[in-house]
């Protein structure tokens, strides 16, 4: 306990005393209870500062407004059905958007799928075409086919060649092969 | 004539811990009456609090509507009603702290000078206040921030929110979370330099006379 030289409480101990008594020391508290002036000094730090505190509050202004509090938000049933079927379609939306998006990148990652769908088309139009060349060769109807000999274009070439034999026979047979036909050697 | 005697005012104080408590289990249930009760008892301790740090009515209005707006959002989240006074004083401490920060960051770009800070413009208090009354209230709290301006940030606060504001050791060491060892200390630090400064005394003086 620091005591000043007439044995009453220093200024720190009547500040400690002050701001919590318990924190002094058992002697220092009975001596604060017993002692007139000590006590007397410590009351009238404490008066003047709450005095402060007290001047400080009438020296100030009253609020003029009162304070306008936001409402409450209150989901009823409405409005938890109406988020439940929002939320709903935004699911729906969003599982519809994934497919799709899910379907392109399936096709963009197998290359081999478009591959394959490219060959059908091009077998298609080989057919195709083929259909129209042999209609561009033979327009007749097959009954008239006969009539006109179209019939026996598909004689053998072999029979062909041995009722009418081709002309560059003849040739290599004389010149061992060295003639050509249309630029081309013959062997 | 101050602005005290205008008009009576409520004080959360004066009220009994186990009624605030009540009626803050009552509004983190969603009772908006409670919290109006509440703000009743509150809404002076607040706005006065503001007003100790900022010197400007406007900005006390401003600044305890957003207190009380966020108070009653957040509520429900408050795990002790008991502390709901401390609980308020930290959420105003904090928007004190926000409203000089913009304060200083809006001064750095030279959209706001210190004698913006005028605070407290004539009349301010009502109409039946006379000049004299102003000039008093000025000049008081003129000295007033003389006083406080000898003080550490730490020291100040302490020392407003006990003497200024009412609050008890635990309540201020929950406010400012800070143990009550701490905040024992900064207020010996705060009366060591304000018992030893005679402009203190002058002030009540010319108060009481």
């Amino acid at each position: 306990m620091s005591l000043d030289k007439d044995n009453h409480l220093g200024e720190e101990l009547i500040i400690r005393a002050l701001i919590d008594e318990t924190d002094l020391s058992e002697a220092a508290r009975r001596h604060l209870a017993e002692c007139p002036l000590c006590r007397g000094e410590k009351e009238k730090l404490e008066q003047d500062l709450f005095q402060f505190g007290r001047i400080a509050k009438q020296n100030s202004p009253v609020p003029k407004g009162r304070i306008s509090l936001p409402e409450r938000r209150r989901r009823g049933r409405i409005g938890w059905f109406w988020n439940w079927q929002a939320a709903s379609g935004m699911a729906a939306l969003a599982m519809i958007l994934l497919v799709v998006i899910s379907w392109n990148a399936l096709f963009r990652a197998q290359p081999e799928f478009s591959m394959v769908a490219t060959n059908q088309e091009l077998i298609e139009a080989e057919e195709f075409m083929t259909e129209v060349e042999v209609l561009v060769n033979n327009a007749l109807p097959a009954v008239y086919l006969d009539i006109s000999g179209e019939s026996y274009m598909e004689v053998d070439e072999e029979f062909i060649d041995y009722v009418v034999p081709a002309e560059y026979e003849d040739l290599s047979r004389y010149d061992d092969g060295k003639t050509k036909i249309g630029g081309e050697r013959l062997c | 004539m101050t602005h005290q005697d205008q008009r009576p005012q409520k004080t959360g104080a004066r009220e009994p811990a186990s009624h605030i408590a009540s009626l803050v289990e009552r509004a983190s249930g969603g009772e908006k009456g409670a919290f109006d009760q509440l703000v009743d008892m509150f809404q002076g301790d607040i706005f006065r609090m503001v007003y100790y740090r900022t010197r400007s009515p406007m900005d006390a209005e401003d600044i305890t509507q957003d207190v009380f707006v966020q108070a009653y959002k957040n509520v429900s989240r408050l795990h002790s009603p008991k502390q709901f006074k401390s609980w308020l004083f930290s959420i105003a401490v904090n928007k004190v702290r926000d409203f000089h920060r913009k304060g200083k960051f809006r001064a750095l770009f030279g959209l706001y000078t210190e004698g913006d800070e005028e605070r407290d413009p004539p009349g301010e208090g009502g109409n039946d206040e006379n000049a004299l009354d102003i000039m008093t209230r000025k000049d008081f709290w003129r000295g007033v921030g003389g006083l406080l301006d000898k003080l550490s940030t730490m020291e100040r606060e302490v020392f407003i929110l006990r003497f200024m504001d009412d609050l008890g050791i635990r309540e201020i060491a929950e406010v400012l979370k800070k143990q009550e060892s701490t905040v024992k200390t900064h207020l010996y630090r705060a009366l060591e330099k304000f018992r030893r400064e005679p402009s203190m005394r002058e002030l009540l003086r010319e108060e009481r006379g």
